[in-house]
């Protein structure tokens, strides 16, 4: 069940970049938060811990991920109607960045 | 385990759906589509993307919010001219109705959500991927990464309109193309333990250590550092000759980093859908051939590692 990468880690989908420096570090915590999470995932498939140690480690970094975002009051939602916006899509063929 | 993942995963039942398993006493250490059944008790599908027509789990995790529906959760684009509807499964303890909004020829396959941010738990994780399946049982998908969340419509609307050329550039790209997704893992000990078989300076330095009376000190950081480098050159070729395995039938491939001390590899590809069943004897082949090694492979996914979408909010407001 390692799918928590894909859709959070690894380049993918849809970065939000505020211009805001301060929002770059936490953005970076947020980043270690998430591959904690990931570490202790691959952890449980490997059966190093199991579901209940996984359970209070993922509590634990769900806690702390809801602090970062409190702190910064975001609902998360985006809204564009007032522009100043933009969008880059790309096809990321070859590898790493 | 997880009750998301039935042990029957491990057993590679996806891949026996997908044509007649001719080599029954094969081992099946690549667990080929470990997240596909999130809820199917050892019932092998009847073809990959079956998920489409399977029950849905109902999340019992209770959520006593107040959930007035105000905001969009955006799962993946897609391209069609007529509205869809893809049945009440999207994210959240009230699955709300999955439907398109639409721009032109192509859309975003979305539910109504209250606004806010979901944790990424297991479930609300399973939730976000499983949309994204049934949608790819019918379309060519660009997938969003867990947790976008719009206003309104009109947001969804305008974003497909700023980049509805470069949508339309990489909903072709991705046309008939699946990834997989492969991490390969091995156990740091048991590969010392084989180079020290064929070291000799390090079988040297291993007697020094024991045989060496007072501090031992020096010698063992020169004994780790050595162990390092061994491991890190071995590690390096293994992982160039994986690539080099899987590249020659992949569109494409990445490696993102690896999670934790023992993998050596996490890389996603990029496979023609007619391809598939050559990947798929790849691997199996390079997971003969490396016994030591652990491999993890998954899919098919929608292309997440291929794909990148990134929205640059010039005031930092916009995002409240």
């Amino acid at each position: 069940m390692i799918i928590l990468d894909r859709l959070l880690m690894g380049g993918i989908g849809f970065v939000l970049d505020k211009i805001a420096s301060a929002v770059d570090a936490e953005m970076n915590d947020e980043r270690s938060l998430r591959e904690e999470l990931l570490a202790a995932q691959m952890r449980l498939e490997l059966g190093e811990i199991d579901d209940e140690e996984f359970t209070e480690l993922e509590r634990e970094v769900l806690a702390r991920l809801r602090e970062i975002r409190e702190a910064r009051q975001a609902s998360g939602a985006v809204s564009l109607e007032h522009g100043g916006f933009e969008v880059d899509v790309t096809f990321r063929g070859d590898q790493d960045e | 385990m997880s009750k998301d993942t039935p042990k029957a995963a491990k057993k590679n039942p996806a891949r026996k759906a997908i044509k007649p398993d001719t080599e029954p006493a094969a081992p099946a250490k690549a667990a080929r589509k470990v997240v596909r059944d999130p809820d199917a008790a050892g019932t092998p599908p009847a073809e990959p993307a079956s998920a489409a027509g399977r029950e849905l789990v109902q999340f019992p995790e209770p959520l006593s919010r107040a959930v007035s529906r105000s905001g969009k959760y955006v799962y993946c684009i897609i391209q069609t001219r007529e509205p869809r509807r893809f049945g009440p499964i999207g994210i959240g303890s009230e699955p709300a109705e999955v439907h398109t909004v639409s721009y032109k020829d192509i859309a975003a396959v979305v539910s109504d959500t209250p606004l806010e941010v979901y944790d990424p738990t297991r479930e609300n994780v399973l939730a976000h991927e499983r949309v994204n399946e049934v949608v790819m049982h019918d379309f060519t998908v660009i997938p969003m990464s867990f947790s976008t969340v719009f206003k309104t419509s009109e947001d969804i609307v305008e974003l497909l309109r700023s980049a509805y050329d470069a949508f339309r550039d990489v909903l072709v790209k991705m046309q008939d193309k699946l990834e997989f997704g492969l991490k390969v893992l091995w156990e740091p000990e048991m590969i010392i333990q084989e180079i020290e078989k064929d070291d000799e300076n390090l079988r040297l330095l291993r007697q020094e250590i024991s045989h060496q009376k007072g501090s031992t000190y020096f010698a063992r950081m020169q004994y780790g550092r050595l162990v390092d480098s061994l491991l890190q050159e071995r590690s390096e070729k293994l992982v160039e000759e994986i690539i080099d395995t899987l590249g020659s039938v992949a569109v494409a491939s990445r490696t993102n980093k690896p999670i934790g001390d023992k993998m050596i590899l996490n890389a996603a590809f990029l496979v023609a859908r007619d391809r598939e069943a050559d990947f798929d004897a790849k691997v199996k082949e390079i997971d003969a051939r490396y016994e030591n090694l652990i491999f993890k492979y998954t899919g098919p996914w929608p292309p997440y590692n291929f794909v990148n979408i990134r929205l640059k909010l010039e005031r930092a407001s916009e995002a409240e």
